[in-house]
Formats: structure tokens, sequence, C-alpha cells
């Protein structure tokens, strides 16, 4: 290798770290608060980049005594696996008959389905609420459940449609030739075969549900029924006071599971970008 | 003989009876709210007054457009947001994509690192900047003091240029990485012939990037740049946590207006209403991009 394009690897490198540290020092800076003491959070000649006297567990441990954070995150985890699962589902089926099926409206069907992620979230969430509170679901999770798969499905469908073009049709036809059902080239010809689009759909689901915010602050609001971004927000902020140690704490505890995930599936993720956004 | 001609019948219902039952409810859950919003829009339904309502035809619609000062001051604000936003996650996210496409050692681990702000939620994100950005104790002011860069505690929110300018900045902070996942995908599938063939007839790197990669790049960049369009249309947690819509109200986007009116003020009607007035701005916004786009390839070719 030549000088000059060793040089030239080591720049690219070196252009790169700013924007690294500015990526990543909000997480940082987060991960320090949350383990503070609260003198030296709240003092103003110590210096914010390290810690200097001492880390401690503390804020942890009255967020999880003091607050009622674990039930936010059992809630948290039970509407997001519910409506995930359920979201993924409906939007396998709807997929494959909008890739495979020919019939009349499929093409403006797709369209339509495309249409929901234009309109503003309140359009779909007025009626929304109106609709849970006829259900007498007003202040419950189980709303939640309900709604979440309003804007998953609709999602997955087009996310899962991009995938089953990709797999031949000749496969499943040889399949059904052969005596399959439709459910059978489905289930044993189609499916394995779109397994990353799966992960993909799956992947992004959760992350919408979990990540998700106005639903939840609009439908839920008693510490029992609220999921873990409200419940952080609404109960260590009060007024003025934000309790910067437990917020943190709450923030980290909340992010570091979906950002391990990620970390892991980071291909699975492009590849859904590449399939929504590129094809 | 029989066996084909079966499998035809088969075909013909089949695809029905597979498709209806997830379908209809795809298109009970778009349209039922589509159509109730719709209709909510033309009357009176007010939660604080009562469940009474009466039809007042396109009174909603005349009074968030004429005579509603905050709302439409919040279609500026969502302008005004959105233009310098964009712009900075396209440029940002071009430059770190194109950088990332020629880094051969470490890549993934490297574009893993700086994709992980975009895998946060908005909420957490704003709290994050927000306690950085906080007037006593903030990160930003205690070391720009200590430092003997700033001598006061600055309010970073404090004017309506700069909570404008925090949020423009935790936006790009947040979405950039989106931005540079997609164009990085999009420049991993331009063949590399094209640039050997290039290199071969003596192009310049800069000769290669304004004639190969940027006319390829074209349709990842608008899919990109519309989908974060829409996405800032809607922006709200972040608003939510970072500045609730203040000072005064210079950071209220049309979304934090719209929850504002229907779960604060509880003027259902009044919100459906706003709702159709932003879905006739973001239709008019993707179809004036879709012609910007049509008329610069008739232009180029």
């Amino acid at each position: 290798m030549s000088r000059r394009a060793r040089w030239a690897k080591i720049l690219q490198h070196v252009l790169l770290i700013p924007f690294l540290v500015f990526a990543l020092f909000p997480f940082y800076h987060m991960a320090l608060t949350s383990l503070k003491q609260d003198r030296e959070l709240y003092d103003r000649f110590a210096v914010p980049l390290i810690i200097k006297q001492g880390p401690t567990l503390e804020h942890y441990t009255k967020l999880i005594r003091e607050t009622e954070f674990l039930t936010w995150t059992k809630n948290s985890l039970m509407v997001t696996i519910l409506a995930t699962t359920a979201s993924i589902v409906i939007g396998t089926i709807a997929a494959y008959a909008l890739s495979r099926l020919k019939f009349r409206g499929v093409n403006s069907f797709g369209t339509g389905i495309f249409v929901t992620y234009l309109v503003p979230t309140s359009l779909l969430f007025l009626p929304l609420a109106q609709v849970v509170n006829w259900l007498g679901l007003a202040d419950s999770k189980w709303a939640l459940i309900l709604t979440y798969p309003t804007f998953l499905v609709p999602f997955c469908t087009w996310l899962l449609m991009g995938y089953f073009r990709t797999v031949p049709k000749e496969v499943e036809e040889c399949a059904m030739v052969d005596g399959a059902t439709r459910i059978q080239a489905l289930t044993r010809i189609v499916l394995p075969i779109a397994i990353p689009g799966l992960v993909c759909a799956t992947l992004f689901a959760f992350t919408l549900s979990w990540n998700e915010f106005i639903y939840a602050l609009t439908f839920t609001s008693s510490s029992e029924q609220i999921t873990a971004s409200v419940g952080v927000t609404s109960e260590l902020i009060r007024g003025d006071i934000y309790f910067w140690g437990e917020l943190m704490a709450g923030a980290i505890l909340g992010s570091v599971p979906i950002v391990i995930l990620y970390v892991f599936f980071l291909d699975y993720y492009v590849s859904g970008l590449t399939a929504g956004a590129v094809k | 003989m029989r066996l084909p001609m079966l499998a035809l019948k088969r075909r013909q219902w089949e695809p029905f009876a597979f498709a209806s039952p997830s379908l209809v409810l795809i298109a009970l859950v778009i349209m039922f709210p589509l159509a109730y919003s719709f209709y909510l829009s033309f009357l009176d339904f007010d939660l604080s007054v009562g469940p009474d309502a009466n039809f007042i035809g396109a009174r909603n619609y005349t009074e968030s457009i004429l005579r509603d000062g905050r709302f439409v001051g919040s279609i500026v604000n969502t302008a005004i947001i959105i233009g310098p936003a964009l712009a900075a996650e396209l440029v940002l996210g071009l430059g770190l994509a194109l950088l990332l496409s020629r880094v051969a050692r470490g890549r993934p681990i490297i574009t893993a690192l700086l994709a992980i702000p975009a895998m946060v939620s908005p909420v957490m994100a704003a709290m994050a900047w927000r306690m950085m950005f906080g007037v006593k104790y903030g990160a930003i002011n205690n070391l720009g003091l200590q430092l003997g860069i700033i001598d006061v505690y600055f309010d970073w929110f404090g004017s309506s240029a700069l909570a404008r300018a925090s949020v423009v900045l935790v936006d790009v902070w947040h979405n950039t990485p989106f931005m540079m996942l997609v164009l990085l995908a999009g420049i991993q599938s331009i063949p590399t012939e094209l640039y050997d063939a290039a290199r071969a007839d003596g192009a310049t790197p800069w000769q290669s990037f304004w004639s190969i990669t940027l006319p390829l790049l074209k349709f990842t960049m608008a899919v990109g740049l519309m989908i974060r369009l829409i996405d800032l249309t809607k922006l709200f947690g972040l608003i939510f946590v970072l500045t609730y819509g203040g000072p005064g109200s210079s950071t209220e986007t049309v979304a934090f207006t719209t929850y504002l009116a229907g779960f604060k003020d509880f003027r259902m009607s009044y919100a459906a209403a706003l709702s159709y007035v932003i879905v006739g701005g973001v239709l008019l916004l993707t179809l004036l991009f879709l012609w910007i786009q049509r008329l610069r390839e008739a232009r180029a070719a």
C-alpha cells in the first residue's frame, strides 16, 4: 500500500471521530448522571464529564423501590409483545394476499396502506379515543394493545409485501400442483424463505410499540396502567422539578434492551429500510 | 386431466377466502378512523361542554385557517423546524454514508455505533438533551462556565430562535442515522464496475461522485427525504419533553397544537378539522415534492 493511500485510510477514520462523539456523548452523559451521587449531580462546580465522588446505584434502587417502574416496564412488555404478535400474524396474511393473489383493487389497497403513513397521528387517534371509551377501556393498557395494531398492521403489511414479492411464485405453484394447500404453501415454503423479512418486521413493530408515546399518553394515566415512556416522563418530572438521576436511570433501563437488540440485528434493520425505501 | 381443472377452480375462490379476513380488518382500521374523523370535523363536538353535538358545516375549517393564529403559527413553526432539519440530515447522512462506504476496517461496528441514536425513542432522546441543556446543573452550562466560555447561566430554551434551533439539533442527532443507513445501503447497491470503468477512463474521485454516485443515489435520497418529511410533520414526543411548545408557542408544531386542541381543550371536532387541514398540507407538500422531482428529471433528460 502506498503511503498516500494509508494516510487516506487513517484520515477517513479520524474524520468519523467527531461524529462518533456527537452520536454517543448523550448516552455517556446519561449513564454518568444515573450513577452520580446527588450531591455531585447538583454541584455547579463539579466537572460534568466524570464521576469524582464515587459512583452509586442509589438512583436505580430508588427508581425500582419508590416508583412503579417495574409495573410500567411490565405494562410496556405486555403491550409490546401482544400488539407485535397480533400485528405480525395479521400483517403476514394480508401481505401474502396482496403480493400473491391477483384480484381487482389489489393495487389501490397497497396504496391505501401507504397513505395511512401520511396522515397525522391525531386523525387516527381521535376516533380511536371514542372507540376506547365505548368499549369501556379508558385508562387501561388493553386500550393500547387494541390500538397499536392500527399503525403496526399497515406497517408490517407494507414491509412484508416487499419480501414476499422476492419469493419466486413457481416454487409455490410446484408445491400446490403436488397437492399442498394454500396455507401449507404459505407456512412451509414462503415463510421459511421470508424469515429475514419476518425478523425485520418484528423488530420494527417491537420498537415502534416500545417507543410509542402519544397513544399511551392519551389513553392511559393511572400509575398501574401506564407504560415506561409515559411513566418516566409523567411521574419523575413534577412541575419544574426533574429527578434527573432517576429519569436517566429509567431512560437507560428503557433503552438498553432496544439498543442491544439492534446492534445484533443491524443487518436486518438495514435490509428492512432498503426493502421499504429502496425497492 | 381433472386435477389441474380442480386446482384452477380452487385458485378462483381461494384468494378471496384467504385474503378477506385480514383485508377487511385492515380496511376497517384504515377507513373507519378516516371517515369518522371527517364526519367529526363538521360537528361542534366538545367534551368540555357535553356529549351533544350539532352539525355546523365547514365552520371548524374556516376557523382554523382564518381565525386561529396559534394553529397558523404552528404551521410556520413546523416549516421553520422542517427546513433546516431535513437539509442537515441529508447533508450529514450523505457525508457519513460516503465516508463509511470507503472505510475498510471496522465498518460494521462503526456503523452500529453511529446508528444508536436512531434506536431510542424520541422521548428518551429529548430527555437526555433536556438535561444537558439544563439552565442550572446542565452539562453544557456547567462546562461552559468552568472553562470560561460563557459567563452566565444561559437559558438555551429562552428565546424562540434558540428553542427552535435546539429542537432542530436534537432531531438531527436523533434521525441522521436513519438517513445515513438508507443512503449507505443505496451506495452499496451501486455496482463497483462503474467506478472501475470511470477510473480506467481517468476520472477523478470527485468526477465519479458527481456523475455516478449522485445520479444513481437520487431515488434513494428522494425516498429517504420523503419519509423524513412525513415523520417531521408528526413531530410530537420530542417537543413534548424538550420545550412543551415554549417559549410562548414558538415551538408548537402542528401535531402538538392538534393534541392540545383535542386532549387539553377537549374540542374533538376542532382537532379533527385541524388534522384534515394538516392532511391537505402534507398531500400538497408530497405532490410538490414529486412535481419538482419530475421537473428536474425532465430538465436532465
